[in-house]
């Protein structure tokens, strides 16, 4: 793990299916890609992931989503290594709580023709690991009742899930205490399940 | 009517609790319906025992005139033959599209009796909902109310090929139909009927879903019957001889529909609002006895006697009156009204209490209420003026009623408890998981849906709640991204959203309506979309904060709206919107730290502005 947890990781993956993969932290350069890849995204994974989402992505929500610290808002990406300019094809990140600082919630988004491969599940792994380090040890997020798929394995997986705003659960994860506990862990199980989706 | 002090809640003995566990509950057992019943036994019953009794009453001048079940009964039979000259044969869907009036439900039971199935369509519906609902049910034949509905019809007939021709009641469909089925021998429908069997198909009632098109829900003669058969168990002891009733609410609405049978099977007279804005001047001229209304409804009425009482400076007056009411309420349910409050309760009684039961027309005993949740306060308030509040829960799916409030079974602030034959789990996720008689088989032609609706034989209603130790349910969140209005209606939001949002200007837009009796918006402006817009009309320099009232603007949003607006029905429609002067934020908690649209959130930050919107 990251001594310093400033200093930008980059780490290399290989998929499933022998696809390369470079996990690395999102930065403002990548702005237009950002919007683009927004842009690809079908009407039910935007919707699932922003529940009421825009078409396009305004200057400021991109703001917002380009704001991070990579401490307290954490953003990291996966590209293709292997294809020309790296295109990136998944984003994971979370924003830490201001009422209670142990916790933060998470996110994560695959453009859908790549969804399914592992991609979920690899960038959850890296985003937990530096949560971990960060002094975080619990994932919350709002996930729509009608991602059945997800509520299903999340559950199965041991996640607390509960009824949430109208449409939603509330998902809560304890993450384990130490990052070197991460594979034994349930939520290691979690992201396994849910990336492999 | 001022009532006696004995406690109305009776020892629980009319229900059931399975095992005293809190996730299950199950009504007493019922006796399940021979396979040769259907909804037109009780009609026939009635008209061949008592003929010259009235079944229905409609408005004429002054008053209500009667309509007699013998009548009305030669009517639909009359009309059925002309539908079977029309070539409407057994299992055909014929789609109905009226107002609340007597022609809807003879024409409905028409239908019924040529085996066919009523699919009934909101008299505010758009020109594309019509062209849906019809299409997508197979209706062989579109029956309208007026020349309004005739022109949306008419405008979207190419799409809808299965049906063969569009009837408008306005123009003498009534009379139309009888011509036609002169030549058929009347024992062609009394075949029909006789060949009837509980589980043919009855109505194809379309509801809307979180996202997509509305699905149309099938429901059996038997279901709808057997339901009318549970309800009349639960309120069955507070019934008399001779009850009244008054239908206003769109007969679309299953709760309504259901209502309407159930008052055949009692032998009730049902009279018919002109409007539903004329129940002031209609109430005491019809006198119901029993109603079934929705939350709004009630809600009015209160709000009506107050604003009155203000007016004539007894405000004071009338707010100590309704507390009174309320504590009366609550501590007959308690089990001990204390003489203090039972002294003041029959002073107010005949200061206030008696008015606010005149604006119901002086006679209602009981109410039953569903659609949406009616609140606690309120329940007590009229329960303590005397009009006793049966508040049930169920849906479309479920004909409509899974539990009620009854006599001798009544919790105000919850929904009361399964109704005979019918079981309620909570599953693990707090979801409302349901089985009985009353639950439909599945949305028409739409298979994935009806499989994603059952989990191992349980209907999932899609909301959210807990049953107590003795069995009452308690509705508390909602698993379906819907708003249920204070009229009742489901409204999807996502759908409305995002045709607002394809708006030029627009960047967000939040749907708000919960409990509301309209649907409105809170509509954010995209700033760099707006620069641009005010550059070119002279605006230079304006901040949207400035413009949020600018007429221009409002016009520009507006257009926005109404595209939302033509996909769905007037009840489901944006009637007002709001500019808000800034994005939704993080820091407000609008949004979610990973960005997410936080509907609560939004309503809380902006319940100044919303508070504005329905007080307009």
């Amino acid at each position: 793990m990251d001594d310093d947890p400033a200093r930008p990781v980059v780490r290399e993956r290989v998929l499933r299916d022998g696809t390369g993969v470079v996990v690395r932290p999102l930065v403002p350069e990548d702005r237009a890609e950002l919007t683009e890849r927004y842009g690809q995204l079908s009407a039910l994974s935007r919707r699932l992931r922003f529940v009421s989402a825009p078409e396009h992505l305004s200057a400021r929500l991109l703001d917002h989503l380009l704001d991070v610290d990579q401490h307290d808002r954490v953003a990291i990406v996966a590209a293709l290594a292997d294809e020309p300019g790296a295109p990136g094809v998944g984003i994971a990140r979370y924003a830490r709580r201001r009422d209670d600082p142990t916790t933060a919630e998470a996110a994560v988004t695959v453009l859908d023709p790549h969804q399914g491969r592992g991609i979920g599940t690899l960038l959850l792994t890296e985003l937990v690991a530096m949560a971990l380090e960060r002094g975080i040890d619990t994932f919350v997020a709002d996930v729509m009742w009608e991602n059945h798929d997800l509520l299903d394995r999340l559950r199965a997986a041991g996640a607390e899930v509960m009824p949430g705003e109208p449409g939603s659960a509330s998902i809560r994860v304890d993450l384990p205490s130490t990052p070197d506990r991460l594979e034994r862990s349930r939520v290691y199980q979690v992201m396994r399940t849910v990336g492999s989706a | 009517m001022a009532r006696d002090l004995v406690p109305l809640i009776r020892p629980l003995v009319d229900g059931r609790v399975g095992g005293m566990s809190t996730t299950n509950a199950v009504g007493v057992p019922l006796e399940p319906l021979p396979d040769d019943a259907h909804l037109l036994a009780p009609l026939l019953e009635f008209a061949a025992e008592t003929p010259d009794r009235p079944i229905f009453a409609v408005r004429s001048g002054e008053s209500f005139t009667d309509v007699s079940v013998g009548d009305f009964v030669a009517r639909v039979e009359a009309v059925a033959r002309g539908l079977v000259a029309a070539g409407v044969n057994p299992g055909d869907r014929v789609a109905l599209m009226a107002g609340t009036r007597l022609e809807w439900l003879l024409m409905d039971f028409a239908i019924l009796a040529t085996g066919g199935a009523t699919v009934p369509i909101y008299d505010t519906s758009s020109a594309e909902q019509i062209q849906w609902i019809v299409s997508d049910s197979g209706a062989v034949m579109l029956l309208v109310e007026n020349d309004k509905m005739l022109a949306a019809a008419d405008a979207v007939r190419g799409g809808m090929p299965e049906c063969r021709e569009v009837l408008a009641i306005d123009h003498d469909a009534e009379g139309e139909l009888v011509r036609r089925g002169a030549d058929v021998d009347p024992s062609v429908i009394t075949d029909r009927i006789a060949a009837l069997r509980a589980d043919d198909l009855a109505t194809v009632i379309y509801t809307s879903g979180t996202t997509g098109r509305p699905k149309g829900c099938v429901l059996t003669h038997r279901n709808l019957r057997i339901n009318v058969r549970q309800s009349g168990l639960a309120v069955g002891p507070a019934l008399q001889p001779d009850e009244s009733g008054m239908l206003f609410l769109p007969l679309a609405h299953v709760l309504t529909k259901g209502y309407v049978l159930f008052g055949i099977e009692q032998r009730m007279r049902c009279a018919f609002a002109t409007d539903v804005t004329k129940l002031a001047e209609e109430f005491p001229l019809a006198r119901p006895t029993v109603i079934a209304a929705v939350p709004r409804i009630f809600e009015k009425v209160f709000e009506g006697a107050r604003q009155k009482a203000v007016a004539d400076g007894k405000g004071k007056i009338f707010d100590k009156a309704a507390a009174v009411a309320t504590r009366w309420s609550e501590q007959r349910t308690a089990g001990k009204v204390s003489p203090f409050v039972a002294v003041q309760h029959k002073v107010f009684d005949k200061l206030v209490y008696g008015k606010i039961r005149t604006a119901f027309g002086g006679n209602l005993r009981f109410a039953f209420s569903g659609g949406g949740p009616l609140g606690e306060r309120l329940t007590h308030f009229f329960a303590g003026i005397g009009v006793d509040i049966y508040e049930g829960y169920g849906l479309t799916e479920t004909s409509p009623t899974l539990t009620i409030n009854a006599p001798g079974t009544w919790k105000p602030g919850t929904v009361g408890r399964p109704v005979a034959g019918t079981a309620i789990r909570i599953a693990d996720d707090g979801e409302i998981l349901a089985k009985g008689p009353q639950v439909f088989s599945g949305y028409w032609k739409h298979d994935a849906a009806t499989a994603e609706s059952f989990d191992d034989g349980w209907f999932r209603t899609g909301d959210v709640g807990e049953l107590d130790a003795d069995g009452y349910l308690r509705i508390t969140g909602r698993k379906k991204e819907l708003i249920v209005t204070a009229a009742g209606k489901n409204v999807a939001p996502a759908p409305l959203e995002d045709r607002v949002r394809a708006g030029a200007l627009v960047s967000q837009a939040v749907v708000i309506g919960e409990g509301r009796p309209f649907v409105s918006a809170l509509v954010t402006v995209d700033e760099l979309a707006f620069e641009r817009w005010a550059d070119a009309h002279g605006k230079a320099g304006v901040t949207v904060a400035e413009s949020v009232d600018d007429p221009e603007l409002r016009a520009e949003v507006q257009q926005a709206i109404d595209a939302a607006n033509e996909s769905v029905s007037r009840a489901e429609s944006i009637r007002e919107f709001v500019i808000l002067p800034g994005e939704l934020t993080i820091e407000s908690d609008e949004l979610t730290p990973t960005l997410k649209v936080r509907r609560g959130t939004v309503e809380k930050s902006y319940a100044g502005v919303i508070d504005a919107i329905y007080t307009r």
